[in-house]
């Protein structure tokens, strides 16, 4: 496989992933803020907008909730809006149409084009709660339109590896930023003055990572941090815990490096071994809230490493090296 | 445009019989159910990206190639002249380059001027006295037939470099099939479906003869090109890489490219970039599209371009004048196509005939394409046809003149209504170990009531093409 095509299959998965996580995260905190008392929904979108990554140029003017959702899924000067992202995506798969199947492109220029024409049209105005579901429902298309109508070799892994390291990163990135205000003295645990808006949060959270359900089933409705924590970090079944991005990132890397037997695997591998070990083989106890700030870090930091990694082994490795008997 | 041929009806008002079931059927949808037919076509060119870019805006605009939904019918035995007369003339150009890269015996026997050749600016000295497989230069040409008021084919000019439209030829069959299956359960139309299966082997016939299972892959300006939906669908068919410039190097005269498994070797490469690109230190040096290298691996051998460097000089307007004459001296035949009249403005007769009637002739620069460089002048203004003087009198040898044609017409679907537009016909033409022609092609349609252009830059739009059986 190309290299520059392996790149952008990487490309188009990540930039998937982000459309539907934020899709996901604008629409849960779109509906919460209904049921919540302005002065927690004020709190809860500046944590938004630090768990996306996403500064907005003036954020003091940010109060109405739709004011940063437009923002945060239509804004082009934002690099990381939604559209942006599906532009991004869809751009990708352009430069690799032949290697992609039809199916793929299809669903993802349709992703595209509805996300450009709502920005005028009344669609997004008139219920945005439903706009951002037929976003979601449009991902779960594309991932399955993928994993069922393209062959599981190297780029699909290489479309695995951008979507799970993309989700183990953005999961991380929430999780951390919910944790440290948890843990800000006077905030943490009962302590907190309202019990309806720290349980919202708590839904809010699960929610945008499609967890809540999953959550129930393992722990009941009962809400307790360090089980939410343990469950999104370490649960090594769900499909959105970070220990279960680092797997398929792990076996996805794996099969790359069988495939392209390339001598350059075995560093991006190790990383993503150790990755995947760490969060296996850690033991969640009562004090995985104090611990939690540093393993989040790590998997942010791991992330970083991989990202790199794939790209020395893969696609701009040096020629020399090649060249040479 | 009076005295056009009708492709529809005959010049006593009847039916010509392959339009009879296709009009019957077509009429009986009424207008409201065509035009739902019309929508769900669009709509499927939108979704599955069939789009090309328009150039001139800051920056490329995404168009859908604008589809027409009345086929355009060709008989088997018209099929039958086409296929033999285009044979004919690509095996002649084929012959025709590699004398004029080789010992250029056509000049010396004074049959075209040595200064026509010399001075096309297409013409490649890179390229003299260097073998290409085969000796096929023009492995793909796509030549433009238009049809002239008595019936018969006329080819209008020969596109030997790197020809487009052969994804739209095959998009519209497929979307037609989706649209109105009915009709060709009827009608006996013959398949272009094959068409990658019958150019992979056509590129493979081509590589260094030393090279066993060559590697094919298709060389792409990049999503900015107005026909990259084409390379696309064209790679994907073939099951072939789609490769820019920067996935290749070139190292010791042989062509890589870069895979995540290492570099491999690529053996042909069908190009879809200008000569002026594929080697900045050979040609132009601010070109980002092309390969460090590439055309000292060529010159070595090491590496197949589809179409050969240098094919330019055979499709340029000026040569088109002789290609009669080209296919009489090296296949003693006489062509069965036949050209269209042209004034050469290098000689000076002839100029000064343009030059008196540039208000009923076509002028053309002659190294362009795409309808650009073009004044129709029975369809221009005084200060058009005033700049075109200018633009002759400073560089004669740059233009060409025709008579203006009235090219035939066909029935369209437009506005809910039908009527009639301007078509020419462009099929697509393959050599390897063998020649082979598609039968069909693209039906590019003039949309503008009256107008002459059918260039998809200049408004114009397609059809789907059906050859018959019989």
């Amino acid at each position: 496989m190309l290299s520059r095509v392996a790149d952008s299959l990487y490309w188009m998965s990540r930039y998937l992933e982000r459309v539907e996580h934020m899709a996901r995260v604008s629409s849960v905190n779109l509906s919460m803020a209904l049921e919540q008392s302005p002065e927690a929904a004020s709190r809860r979108w500046q944590r938004v907008l630090g768990g996306l990554r996403s500064r907005p140029p003036h954020s003091e003017g940010f109060h109405d909730p739709a004011e940063v959702a437009y923002w945060l899924i239509f804004n082009q000067t934002n690099h990381n809006s939604l559209a942006s992202c599906a532009k991004g995506a869809r751009d990708n798969a352009r430069q690799v149409r032949e290697s992609i199947s039809i199916e793929m492109w299809e669903h993802i220029n349709r992703l595209y084009f509805r996300v450009r024409e709502a920005r005028e049209a009344s669609e997004w105005r008139e219920n945005q709660g439903e706009y951002l579901s037929g976003i979601i429902e449009t991902c779960h298309m594309i991932s399955g339109v993928t994993d069922s109508t393209l062959s599981h070799g190297e780029g699909w892994h290489f479309i695995q590896v951008g979507r799970y390291s993309e989700r183990a990163s953005s999961i991380a990135a929430l999780l951390d930023v919910h944790f440290a205000e948890l843990q800000k003295p006077g905030l943490r645990g009962k302590a907190r003055r309202d019990e309806t808006d720290t349980y919202l949060d708590w839904v809010a959270l699960l929610s945008s990572c499609i967890a809540f359900d999953a959550y129930r089933k393992v722990h009941t409705a009962q809400l307790l941090p360090e089980r939410i924590a343990e469950f999104l970090v370490f649960n090594p079944e769900f499909p959105h815990s970070v220990c279960f991005a680092a797997q398929e990132l792990e076996n996805s890397l794996r099969a790359i490096g069988k495939i392209t037997r390339s001598h350059r695997a075995s560093r991006v591998n190790n990383v993503a071994h150790r990755l995947r070990s760490t969060l296996s083989f850690s033991q969640p106890s009562e004090q995985v809230l104090d611990t939690m700030n540093s393993h989040l870090r790590y998997v942010l930091d791991s992330c970083g490493q991989i990202h790199h990694a794939i790209h020395q082994a893969y696609i701009a490795y040096p020629v020399e090296q090649e060249l040479s008997p | 445009m009076d005295g056009a041929y009708d492709e529809m009806m005959s010049s006593d008002g009847e039916l010509r019989p392959a339009y009879r079931d296709l009009c019957e059927r077509l009429f009986s949808l009424g207008a409201n159910e065509l035009n739902e037919i019309q929508k769900s076509a669009d709509l499927s060119f939108l979704y599955q990206g069939v789009t090309f870019t328009v150039y001139g805006k800051d920056e490329g605009i995404e168009r859908v190639f604008p589809f027409d939904l009345i086929p355009r019918i060709i008989s088997g035995r018209e099929w039958n002249t086409i296929e033999s007369g285009l044979t004919q003339r690509i095996q002649a150009l084929n012959l025709f380059l590699h004398d004029l890269y080789h010992d250029a015996k056509i000049l010396k026997d004074g049959v075209i001027p040595q200064e026509v050749v010399y001075t096309c600016k297409h013409y490649r000295r890179e390229m003299r006295g260097v073998d290409v497989p085969r000796d096929i230069y023009v492995a793909i040409a796509g030549s433009d037939l238009v049809r002239l008021p008595g019936g018969e084919f006329a080819v209008l000019e020969d596109n030997l470099r790197v020809p487009s439209g052969v994804s739209y030829m095959l998009a519209n069959r497929q979307v037609m099939k989706q649209v109105l299956p009915g009709l060709f359960e009827e009608y006996g139309v013959r398949t272009v479906a094959n068409y990658a299966q019958v150019l992979l082997p056509t590129l493979q016939s081509l590589a260094p003869h030393q090279r066993s299972e060559p590697t094919v892959a298709l060389l792409t300006p990049g999503v900015y090109n107005s026909a990259y939906y084409e390379h696309t669908f064209l790679a994907r068919q073939m099951g072939i890489m789609l490769i820019e410039g920067r996935d290749l190097l070139v190292h010791d005269n042989v062509v890589y490219m870069r895979t995540s498994a290492g570099l491999k070797r690529v053996d042909v490469i069908y190009r879809r970039i200008d000569d002026d690109f594929v080697d900045p230190l050979a040609y132009r040096s601010d070109s980002t599209l092309g390969v460090p290298g590439l055309m000292n691996a060529y010159r070595a051998g090491n590496v197949t371009l589809a179409n050969a460097i240098g094919t330019g000089v055979a499709d340029d307007k000026a040569i088109y004048a002789y290609v009669p004459a080209i296919i009489r001296y090296y296949l003693g035949q006489d062509a069965i196509l036949p050209n269209i009249e042209t004034y050469l403005c290098s000689d000076q007769k002839q100029r000064q005939h343009v030059l008196e009637n540039l208000d009923k002739l076509v002028v053309k620069a002659v190294g362009e394409s795409g309808g650009y460089g073009m004044l129709i002048g029975p369809h221009s203004t005084k200060e058009e046809q005033d700049a075109f003087r200018r633009l002759i009198e400073d560089d004669p040898r740059n233009y060409i003149a025709q008579p203006t044609l009235a090219l035939s017409k066909a029935p369209c679907f437009i506005d809910g209504e039908v009527d009639s537009r301007h078509v020419d016909l462009r099929p697509f033409i393959l050599s390897g170990e063998r020649t082979q022609i598609m039968p069909g092609g693209l039906t590019r349609v003039a949309l503008k009531k009256g107008s002459l252009v059918v260039n998809s830059s200049q408004g114009g739009g397609s059809k789907d093409t059906w050859v018959l059986y019989e």
